[in-house]
C-alpha cells in the first residue's frame, strides 16, 4: 500500500542545514492501523507533510500503490490527494461557512463526482460516526470532539487508500480523545480504511497494530501490537519512550 | 451544492463582509480619484487656474498623493481579503483541488469585483462631484465663473485606476493560490501581520527623514532653477520628497510598534500596544494614507484662510482708498466727474490727488532658455533695453503720497512695499534709463529706495530728470495715476462699483492688457520669435483667455488687468466672489481628501475591532472587568485616528510656513497672520476628526460587545 524507502529531508536554517528526517523507511499494508510516535523535532510531522505530497524529499522515495508519487506533476498529486488519500489535521481545517455534511462531502465535490451515491456515504458516515444529528449545523455550534468526527467522515469520503492523521487527538480533552480514536477504529473495522497516524498520544498509539518510533529523523524502532491487551501495549510503548530519553 | 463553483459560492455567501469590504475600498478609492479627477481637469477650472502656475501645481500634488494613497489603501485591503481567504485555499488544495481549479474560481471573482467596485465609483463620482459643487453655490458662493463644465477625457483617470485595481488583484490573488507549499498556505491563516523588532531610534530617524524629505522636496527645484540655472521636469524632483514618506513610515512604524510613551507606564498600554503589533503592516499603512489624505486636506484647506487673511490684511493696510491709473490717451473720468458720481451715491471725497507717470525703458536681465531633453536650461543676458517700468516725478510722489522726497539728480528711487521688500517682482537697482520715442538714455544710479503698497514696482525720479527722460514720448507711454480717500457714510460699494464699470466701459480696446504686458518685452519677443505670449491674439490662439471687458467680474480679469483699480471697499466685498473657483476647488480637495481619510480610520477601527474580538473574550475569562477592556480598545482606535491627524495636520502645517518663508526668507505680516487662520483650520479639522474617533469607539466597543 504505502513504501517509504531511504527517505532524507533537510531545511536550511540561516546559513545552516538542518537534517530532519535521515534515511526512514517503513512499509503500511492495507487496512492496518499504523502511528508514528517520538520527540518533538524528531521527524513525524515532516514525514506525514512529504508523504501527503505538502513537502517534496529530498531523496528517497514514496510509494503508494505502486506509484512514485515524486514524479507526479502538479495536477497528479492534487488527484491523489483527492482520491487516494484522506486527511485529517489536529485543528480540523473544516470551513466555517459549510455545515457538517457539506464539509464532509467537499473531497467528493472537489474531485467533480458528486452524486447520490456520493450523499449517501457522507449520512453512512454520519451514522458511523455518530454525527448524524448534528450534520446541518456549522463548525463553530459543535465541539472539538465533533469537529474531528467530522473531519475523519471527511477524510473517508472518497474511499482513500490511506488515510493520514496529523495529531488528530492533540486539540482535544481526554472523552474526544478517545472517541475520535473509536472512529479510527470502526473506519477500519466497519468500512476497511487504512490509517497512518502521527502521535505524541500514547493512549492514542495503543490502538494501533504496529507504531514506529522516530528520533532525530531515523526510525528508531517498530513495536507491533499482536494479540497484546491495549494497555500493555500502551506499558510498551512508554517503557520504549522512556528508554529512548535515557540514551 | 454539487460543484466546486456552487461550493465556492455558498462560501462567498457566507463571507459577504469580507467581500464588501474590499469592494467598498475600491469602490471609495474610486469614487474619489473620479469625483477629483473630474474637478482637476475642468475647464471651468483650468480657465482659472493659470498654467504652470503654483495653484494648478498645488492641486496636482495633493492628486498625486490622493491617487498613492488609494493606491497602498486598495492594495492593502486585497492583501487582508487574500489572506482571510487563504485558509479556505490551504483546506481545498490540501484535501485534492488543482491549483487550477481554485484559480479559476478566484480570479474571474475578484476581476469583477475590482471592476464593478471601481466601475461604480466611476459613475458616481461625477455626480459627487457635481453635487457637491452645486452645494457650494446654493449655500457659500457663486459668480459667473461657478458654472460646472466637464471633461469627460477626466475618465481616463478612474480607467487606469480601475486598471491597476484588477491587475492588482489578479496578481495578488495568483499569488496567494500559487504559495509553493500547501502546509504555509494552511498556515498563513493562523499568522497576522507582525511589526518585529522596531527599534526605538526608528522614532527620532523618522521625525528627521520626514523633515529632510519636506525641505529637499521644496527646496530642489529652486536650487536646480536658481543655481543650476535649470528648469527640472518635476518627475526628477518629485521624488526628493519620498525621504519625507519613508520618514513618516518609520515614525508611524515605531508609533505602532513601541508607542512612544513613558516606560514607566507600560503595563498601562500593554494589551493594545501589543494587540496593534499584531495587527502590523496593514494598521501602519492605513495610518499612512490617512496621514496623507489628512495632509492633503489640510494643504487644500489651509489656501482659504491664508488667501482670506493676507489679502483682508493688505486691504486694511493701503494709505488709501481708491487709486487707479490709466494711460494718457484714454478718456478717463475727470475729478468733477468722479466728485459728481460720489454725490450721487452720498459719498464724500475727502482727499484727491492725481501725478503724471511716464513708462521708459531699463536695462537689466532677461532668462534666455535653451530646451534640452531634462528640461530647460536658461541663461541670464543683459540688455540696456531690457523692459520697462513707471516713473514718476518726485514732486507726483509727494502730491500724491503726502511726503517731502528730494531724489537727487541722476539717480532713480526705486518704490518698494510698504515691508520694504521687492517680492523678487523687480529689480531695484538700474543703471540706464531709456526714452523709447526718441532712443535717448540716460545712465542712472540708485537712490535709497522709496515705501508704498500702491506704486509698488514704479520708479521715482528728479523732477528735472523726469522733465528731460520723457520728452516726445506719446500718449500710449505716460499715464496718470489717481488718488483719493472717502469720509465714511453713503454707499461706499455702490459708488466703488459704478466707477470701476464707468473706467471699464471708458477704456479702449488697446488697453486690455494683461498686468504683465510689457511694450519693451513685447518689442523684443516680436524681434526674435514673432510673436508676443502675452498679447491677446496669442493668447487666444493658444487656447487661453485673454482679458474680456465683458466678463470684468472674473477673477482673471479683476486680478490681471494691468489697470484694475484699487478700491478697497470694491475689493474687500467681492473677495470672495472674485476668487469663488479658487477657494471652492481648494474647499472641495479639502473635503474629499478629509471625507476619505475618516472613512479608513472608521474602517481600520472596525476591522481591529472584528479581528480582536476572540482575544477580548479571552480576556474576559482571565477577568478583565469591562471597563478594562473598554479602556483598551479605546486606546487602540484612538491611535489610529490620533497619530496621523498629529502627523498630517502637524506636518502640513509646517510645510506650509517653510514654503511662506523660503518665499522671500521671512514672514510678512500677513503671512503671520494667516498662519494663525490657518491654526484656527488646523484645530477645527482635528475637532472633526475627534468627533469620529469617538464615533469609531463607540461602534467598535458595540463590535466587542463590551
Amino acid at each position: 500500500m504505502l513504501t517509504v524507502k531511504d527517505l532524507y529531508k533537510s531545511y536550511r536554517v540561516g546559513g545552516s542545514t538542518c537534517e530532519v528526517l535521515s534515511g526512514v523507511s517503513l512499509t503500511v499494508e492495507k487496512g492496518e492501523f499504523v502511528a508514528v510516535m517520538g520527540p518533538s523535532g524528531s521527524g513525524k510531522t515532516t514525514l506525514l507533510n512529504c508523504i501527503s505530497c505538502y513537502t517534496p524529499a529530498d531523496s528517497g522515495s514514496i510509494l503508494l500503490d505502486g506509484v512514485e508519487l515524486a514524479r507526479l506533476k502538479e495536477d497528479e498529486l492534487a488527484g491523489v490527494r483527492n482520491q487516494k488519500l484522506g486527511f485529517v489535521f489536529q485543528d480540523f481545517l473544516l470551513l466555517d461557512g459549510l455545515s457538517v455534511r457539506e464539509n464532509i462531502l467537499l473531497p467528493a465535490i472537489l474531485g467533480g463526482h458528486i452524486n447520490s451515491t456520493a450523499e449517501a456515504r457522507a449520512d453512512q458516515l454520519c451514522d458511523v460516526f455518530g454525527i448524524a444529528g448534528i450534520r446541518n449545523k456549522y463548525p463553530a455550534e459543535i465541539s472539538g470532539g465533533e469537529k474531528q468526527r467530522t473531519a475523519v467522515a471527511r477524510a473517508l469520503i472518497n474511499h482513500p487508500l490511506l488515510v493520514l492523521a496529523d495529531e488528530p487527538t492533540g486539540n482535544l480533552d481526554s472523552k474526544s480523545a478517545r472517541a475520535v480514536i473509536r472512529t479510527f477504529e470502526q473506519a477500519r473495522q466497519a468500512l476497511g480504511a487504512t490509517i497512518f497516524m502521527v502521535t505524541h498520544d500514547s493512549y492514542a498509539a495503543s490502538h494501533c497494530d504496529r507504531v514506529v518510533i522516530l528520533q532525530d529523523g531515523r526510525v528508531r524502532r517498530t513495536l507491533e501490537k499482536g494479540g497484546m491487551e491495549r494497555s500493555v501495549f500502551q506499558d510498551l510503548l512508554l517503557d520504549a519512550i522512556r528508554e529512548m530519553g535515557k540514551e | 451544492m454539487n460543484s466546486f463553483a456552487s461550493v465556492w459560492a455558498r462560501l462567498r455567501c457566507r463571507a459577504r463582509s469580507r467581500y464588501a469590504l474590499l469592494a467598498g475600498c475600491c469602490f471609495f478609492s474610486a469614487l474619489l480619484i473620479t469625483a477629483y479627477a473630474f474637478m482637476m481637469r475642468a475647464p471651468t477650472i483650468l480657465e482659472v487656474l493659470p498654467e504652470g502656475g503654483d495653484s494648478r501645481k498645488q492641486v496636482i500634488m495633493v492628486f498625486a498623493l490622493a491617487v498613492l494613497g488609494c493606491g497602498v489603501f486598495t492594495a492593502y485591503a486585497a492583501g487582508l481579503f487574500f489572506r482571510q481567504r487563504s485558509r479556505e485555499t490551504g483546506v481545498f488544495l490540501a484535501l485534492g483541488a488543482s491549483r487550477g481549479q481554485v484559480q479559476a474560481l478566484l480570479l474571474p471573482e475578484v476581476c469583477v469585483l475590482g471592476l464593478t467596485a471601481c466601475g461604480a465609483g466611476a459613475v458616481l463620482g461625477v455626480p459627487l462631484a457635481f453635487g457637491l459643487w452645486q452645494l457650494f453655490r446654493a449655500f457659500v458662493v457663486d459668480s459667473g465663473e461657478m458654472p460646472l463644465r466637464f471633461d469627460f477625457g477626466a475618465l481616463a483617470w478612474p480607467l487606469a485606476f480601475a486598471a491597476y485595481t484588477t491587475l492588482m488583484l489578479l496578481w495578488l490573488g495568483r499569488r496567494s493560490v500559487c504559495r509553493a507549499s500547501v502546509m504555509e498556505v494552511v498556515r498563513q491563516s493562523h499568522t497576522a501581520e507582525p511589526v518585529r523588532a522596531v527599534p526605538r531610534r526608528y522614532g527620532w530617524q523618522g521625525i528627521l527623514l520626514t523633515l529632510a524629505g519636506c525641505l529637499c522636496g521644496y527646496l530642489v527645484p529652486t536650487v536646480c532653477v536658481r543655481w543650476l540655472h535649470w528648469y527640472a521636469p518635476s518627475l526628477l524632483t518629485a521624488p526628493f520628497y519620498l525621504p519625507a514618506l519613508a520618514g513618516l513610515y518609520m515614525v508611524l512604524l515605531h508609533t505602532v510598534a513601541n508607542g512612544w510613551g513613558r516606560k514607566a507606564a507600560w503595563h498601562r498600554d500593554i494589551l493594545s500596544v501589543s494587540m496593534m503589533r499584531f495587527e502590523g503592516r496593514q494598521t501602519v499603512r492605513n495610518m499612512l494614507v490617512m496621514t496623507v489624505l489628512i495632509g492633503g486636506a489640510c494643504f487644500a484647506g489651509f489656501y482659504a484662510p491664508m488667501l482670506g487673511t493676507g489679502s483682508m490684511m493688505s486691504y486694511d493696510a493701503r494709505p488709501v482708498d481708491f487709486a487707479y491709473h490709466y494711460r494718457a490717451d484714454q478718456d478717463m473720468p475727470r475729478q468733477d466727474e468722479v466728485l459728481a458720481l460720489a454725490e450721487e451715491y452720498g459719498v464724500k471725497v475727502t482727499r484727491w490727488a492725481q501725478a503724471p507717470m511716464a513708462r521708459l525703458g531699463v536695462d537689466g536681465e532677461h532668462q534666455v532658455e535653451t530646451e534640452g531633453p531634462l528640461g530647460a536650461t536658461w541663461a541670464a543676458v543683459y540688455s540696456e533695453l531690457d523692459s520697462s517700468a513707471l516713473f514718476l516725478p518726485e514732486s507726483a510722489w509727494n502730491a500724491l503720497t503726502g511726503g517731502s522726497v528730494d531724489v537727487a539728480p541722476g539717480q532713480a528711487a526705486a518704490v518698494l512695499d510698504a515691508s520694504g521688500s521687492s517680492q523678487g517682482r523687480f529689480e531695484p537697482s538700474i543703471r540706464l534709463v531709456t526714452n523709447t520715442a526718441t532712443g535717448e538714455r540716460w545712465p542712472v544710479s540708485a537712490a535709497a529706495p522709496l515705501r508704498h503698497d500702491m506704486l509698488f514696482g514704479h520708479f521715482v525720479l528728479d523732477d528735472g530728470d523726469w522733465a528731460a527722460m520723457s520728452a516726445g514720448l506719446p500718449g500710449s507711454w505716460r499715464e496718470q495715476m489717481v488718488f483719493f480717500d472717502v469720509a465714511e457714510g453713503g454707499d461706499e460699494y455702490a459708488f466703488a462699483k459704478a466707477l470701476f464699470n464707468e473706467i471699464v466701459d471708458r477704456s479702449g480696446p488697446e488697453v486690455a492688457l494683461h498686468s504683465g504686458w510689457d511694450p519693451v518685452v513685447r518689442q523684443r519677443y516680436i524681434e526674435e520669435e514673432g510673436s508676443y505670449f502675452l498679447d491677446r491674439e496669442t493668447l487666444l490662439a493658444n487656447g487661453e483667455s485673454a482679458i474680456d471687458y465683458a466678463r470684468r467680474d472674473s477673477s482673471e480679469f479683476r486680478l490681471f488687468w494691468q489697470y484694475m483699480p484699487q478700491f478697497r471697499v470694491l475689493d474687500k466685498a467681492d473677495f470672495v466672489r472674485t476668487l469663488a473657483v479658487y477657494l471652492m476647488l481648494f474647499l472641495f480637495i479639502c473635503i474629499v481628501c478629509f471625507a476619505a481619510a475618516a472613512v479608513i480610520g472608521f474602517v481600520r477601527s472596525l476591522t481591529i475591532a472584528l479581528e480582536n474580538r476572540r482575544v477580548y473574550e479571552d480576556l474576559r475569562c482571565l477577568g478583565a472587568s469591562n471597563a478594562w477592556m473598554c479602556r483598551s480598545a479605546r486606546s487602540q482606535v484612538r491611535r489610529v485616528f490620533a497619530v496621523p491627524a498629529a502627523a498630517g495636520i502637524g506636518l502640513m502645517y509646517v510645510f506650509y510656513g517653510m514654503i511662506l518663508f523660503f518665499n522671500d526668507n521671512r514672514f510678512s505680516a500677513g503671512e503671520l497672520a494667516g498662519l494663525g487662520s490657518c491654526l484656527a483650520l488646523a484645530a477645527a479639522v482635528a475637532a472633526a476628526l475627534w468627533c469620529l474617533c469617538r464615533l469609531a469607539v463607540r461602534s467598535a466597543v458595540r463590535v466587542l460587545g463590551l
